[in-house]
């Protein structure tokens, strides 16, 4: 028996035959996440309990096997592809919500569970789980913890580690342990804040216990129009500037409003160079007052359409333009590449002008879709992978977007981690001495280096 | 040889700008110096004293502010500016941290940073660590290392940033810090209720706990000075002004349905208590400790026990926080009570926490008061300091 079968056996014993595979066509799809970045594992495994993974994470130990943790493979970062192959434990068989305790306003769940899920099912007792990856339909928690998620809601909200009050982990050695706690005053290191956008390179994440939280009396969605991408851009930094803080503000250039109008007639016109949706929340008193000075605001920027959604079928509508967006712009181009970087509110217009300017230079088509009230701009890159040379220039086009970003004082990843594919880019935002003082922190939790390798790190 | 704040004292290091700061750090560091970093020196008496005399690292001289463009919501300050110089600074543009922290006139940011307690008064739950977004701090070699950045919105390498807050300078000095920031609310009103029963307040308590609703203090506040059993609800509420009226008549309708009683809207000196600073800025014969409960409002046990002691006693639970803060105003008095204090935490799972004791009592109430991490945060956290501090030199006893 040479060393694959054994080890093969050995996973068995584990997790039983049905949750084991070792053959190419059927790790096919744990090749890749939402990226074009690929890796061919040299099994897959899908436990159903946090002791099972331990067992794994200490086989992996003793065969020296990368161990890479996976949830719905949903992430733009290459973040959970096996570069260097090995163990890719999939977590989507621990997908139970274990508890909603509606008095302290907490779920406790296993890492597999859909990130949605969590709110459906919290909506029973009037509650929610905030960040809202646009992907959370699909993208499951424990992933949303590796990579920090946000979602357009993260405006008024917070991202991922201000929703997650404690996890359970499965260490490098395959001991378990909680970090965190109910209580956040909890004194000592914060491990739970460390551990949340590792990339999953510091241990695999089993359980979380999340706040939720009530949902607002009243919701006000406004969809506007403006006829360049500049006066959007410009509007929205005046609306935060005034001291208002939305819900979310979401914006969608030219290419991208037009490939979600036509993808879901949402009422988007066919004049706009750009659009924002904002939602407002809260009392209904408020939220009168909050859309009236935020129509105020706007004024200045030459609106030229503003819609209120009438009822819950119309901001579902408008919600489905901007979350679909992604796949609307398949009509465009069969391709696409998306950049993740975030810059100071104030530099919005500036950076967005200087991707326009990168854009013609490489005779590409970049539809920008952006959390715009966050300054976290997602320029999409569209190209044709059957285009020569197409591919490494609409890469070569991120990277210059992602130069633009951390010269304008922003940083490389605003929600969706550094992973594989941006790995390399990390000396435009942090020296040597920044980068070791990161590497001693990999080093205490993975002395071995076996948690996701080839990951945030530049390849020296 | 100095005694400053309890801590003996080898020297006195005031930098007065980036470069000085790691300079200094750097050649303390290789001649094999301990060194304590102070702000404000106001939280001297939290935490294990320092296990021996060390070199002091002052930052008041580095106060100034890095970037602050009020329209991204963000500002970056150097670590020994004074909290109320940055309130002020904020409120200058309708802007704040979203929390008080305590203190606010001699604390400094880098202190309360280290220290890692966000107050009472607190907008959505924030906590210091939510609102910071970057640390440039400094390490054993002198050399800057940053984390983080000045943007709301990241996901750029490990937030080693976190391993400086609440951590009390144990893995390096902090130079600079930036927040992300909050547009201040147009009203903060302070409503005051008085209620004879403790389960009557907490079902108010437990009513509004969990709302998205802008109520960043709801506090019980109680003492053996009132003269018959009372409990005092401090309640603010901001927001736009309907949105004040409406949250302050839900309450007020609320209260009268529990048997409270309204004592006071907005200001009224005989009613005060200074709950911002509450358990700090005290007498060397007093003492302040923090109780904290997984379960928000889980504290009765611990009320009960004070009601029925004979303690000179103030207590303020938070709830919303899961934290009992207690001022003793003869710390003296404390030791006949130690082991039951101890005994109750440990049965109800409370954690204590000392925010202030002199140094006398220091290692009595430490040893009862000892909360248990699990062995492989002890280890986690045993390596870090090897790591970032291989000489055991920064704060040195002091957190580890």
């Amino acid at each position: 028996m040479d060393i694959s079968q054994s080890l093969n056996k050995k996973i068995i014993d584990i997790v039983g035959k049905d949750f084991v595979f070792a053959d190419k066509q059927d790790m096919v799809v744990y090749e890749s996440d939402g990226t074009h970045d690929k890796g061919m594992p040299d099994f897959v495994v899908l436990p159903r309990t946090t002791e099972e993974v331990a067992k794994l994470v200490l086989l992996a130990n003793e065969f020296e096997l990368p161990i890479i943790a996976r949830g719905s493979g949903t992430g733009l970062s290459g973040g959970a592809v096996p570069v260097h192959g090995g163990l890719v434990i999939s977590l989507n068989r621990m997908n139970t919500i274990i508890d909603i305790d509606v008095d302290s306003s907490t779920a406790t769940v296993e890492a597999g569970v859909i990130n949605l899920e969590i709110s459906n099912k919290a909506s029973e007792y009037g509650l929610f789980y905030a960040p809202d990856p646009s992907s959370q339909h699909a993208c499951t928690i424990g992933g949303n913890i590796a990579e920090n998620s946000g979602g357009p809601h993260c405006l008024a909200y917070g991202v991922t580690t201000n929703h997650v009050l404690a996890i359970e982990v499965v260490l490098p050695d395959g001991e378990i342990t909680w970090f965190g706690d109910f209580n956040k005053e909890v004194p000592g290191v914060d491990f739970r804040g460390l551990f949340i956008g590792s990339e999953g390179t510091f241990g695999i994440c089993t359980k979380v216990v999340v706040k939720l939280l009530q949902k607002p009396q009243d919701v006000k969605t406004m969809l506007i129009a403006f006829s360049s991408i500049q006066d959007a851009a410009n509007a929205t930094t005046a609306i935060i500037g005034a001291g208002i803080i939305p819900a979310a503000i979401e914006m969608m250039d030219k290419t991208a409003s037009d490939a979600a109008e036509e993808a879901t007639n949402a009422g988007i016109p066919k004049n706009s160079g750009a659009v924002l949706l904002i939602e407002i929340e809260g009392f209904e008193s408020d939220i009168n007052d909050q859309g009236k000075l935020i129509s105020d605001v706007i004024y200045e920027f030459n609106p030229i359409d503003i819609k209120i959604a009438k009822n819950d079928q119309e901001r579902d509508l408008f919600w489905k333009a901007r979350k679909g967006v992604l796949g609307a712009l398949g009509r465009i181009a069969p391709n696409y590449f998306l950049v993740d970087g975030t810059v100071p509110r104030t530099k919005l217009s500036a950076v967005l002008s200087e991707v326009s300017t990168l854009a013609k230079k490489y005779n590409l088509i970049v539809a920008n879709v952006l959390h715009a009230g966050d300054g976290n701009l997602h320029p999409c890159i569209l190209f044709d992978q059957q285009t020569p040379g197409d591919t490494d220039k609409a890469l070569k086009l991120g990277g210059d977007i992602l130069k633009v970003c951390v010269e304008n004082g922003g940083v490389l990843s605003g929600e969706h981690g550094i992973g594989y594919e941006k790995r390399d880019y990390m000396p435009l935002l942090f020296s040597e001495i920044d980068l070791n003082n990161m590497k001693i922190l990999k080093n205490i939790f993975d002395p071995d280096g076996l948690f996701n390798p080839g990951k945030i790190f530049p390849v020296e | 040889m100095k005694i400053i704040n309890d801590h003996r004292i080898i020297n006195t290091n005031y930098p007065h700008n980036k470069n000085e700061f790691s300079k200094v750090v750097k050649k303390l560091y290789k001649d094999n110096q301990k060194m304590i970093i102070l702000g404000g020196g106001t939280k001297a008496k939290y935490g294990n004293p320092i296990d021996s005399p060390s070199h002091t690292v002052f930052t008041s001289e580095l106060n100034k502010v890095i970037d602050y463009n009020p329209s991204d919501l963000t500002v970056t300050v150097e670590s020994g500016m004074k909290v109320e110089f940055l309130m002020n600074l904020l409120s200058e543009n309708n802007q704040y941290l979203g929390y008080i922290l305590p203190n606010k006139k001699l604390s400094s940011i880098g202190g309360s940073t280290a220290y890692g307690y966000s107050g009472n008064y607190r907008f959505n739950d924030i906590h210091i660590r939510d609102s910071i977004i970057g640390i440039e701090a400094i390490n054993y070699n002198g050399d800057f290392i940053k984390s983080g950045g000045q943007v709301v919105k990241n996901v750029s390498g490990y937030d080693l940033h976190k391993l400086y807050i609440g951590t009390q300078g144990s893995f390096g000095p902090i130079y600079s810090i930036s927040f992300k920031i909050y547009p201040k609310p147009n009203y903060d009103t302070r409503v005051i209720f008085d209620f004879e029963n403790y389960e009557d307040v907490l079902n108010i308590i437990k009513k509004y706990l969990h709302l998205n609703w802008n109520i960043p203090r709801l506090s019980i506040y109680s003492t053996n000075k009132f003269k018959r059993k009372l409990y005092r609800l401090f309640c603010n509420i901001s927001g736009t002004k309907n949105a004040v009226d409406y949250i302050k008549k839900s309450i007020t309708k609320d209260i009268k349905l529990n048997n409270g009683k309204l004592e006071e809207i907005n200001n009224n000196i005989n009613m005060s208590v200074n709950l911002d600073d509450f358990g700090y800025n005290l007498k060397d014969e007093q003492l302040s400790i923090r109780i904290l409960s997984s379960k928000n409002s889980d504290f009765h046990h611990i009320i009960n026990y004070f009601e029925n002691c004979k303690l000179n006693f103030q207590l303020l639970v938070t709830p919303s926080i899961g934290s009992i803060s207690i001022l003793i105003e003869n710390n003296d008095s404390i030791l006949s009570y130690i082991d039951e204090i101890a005994e109750i935490s440990q049965l109800n799972n409370y954690r204590i926490i000392i925010d202030y004791v002199n140094l006398s009592l220091q290692n009595k109430l430490r040893n009862k008061f000892k909360n248990n991490d699990n062995q492989p945060i002890k280890n986690l956290t045993a390596l870090l300091k090897k790591n970032y501090d291989p000489q055991n030199l920064f704060s040195s006893g002091k957190f580890i």
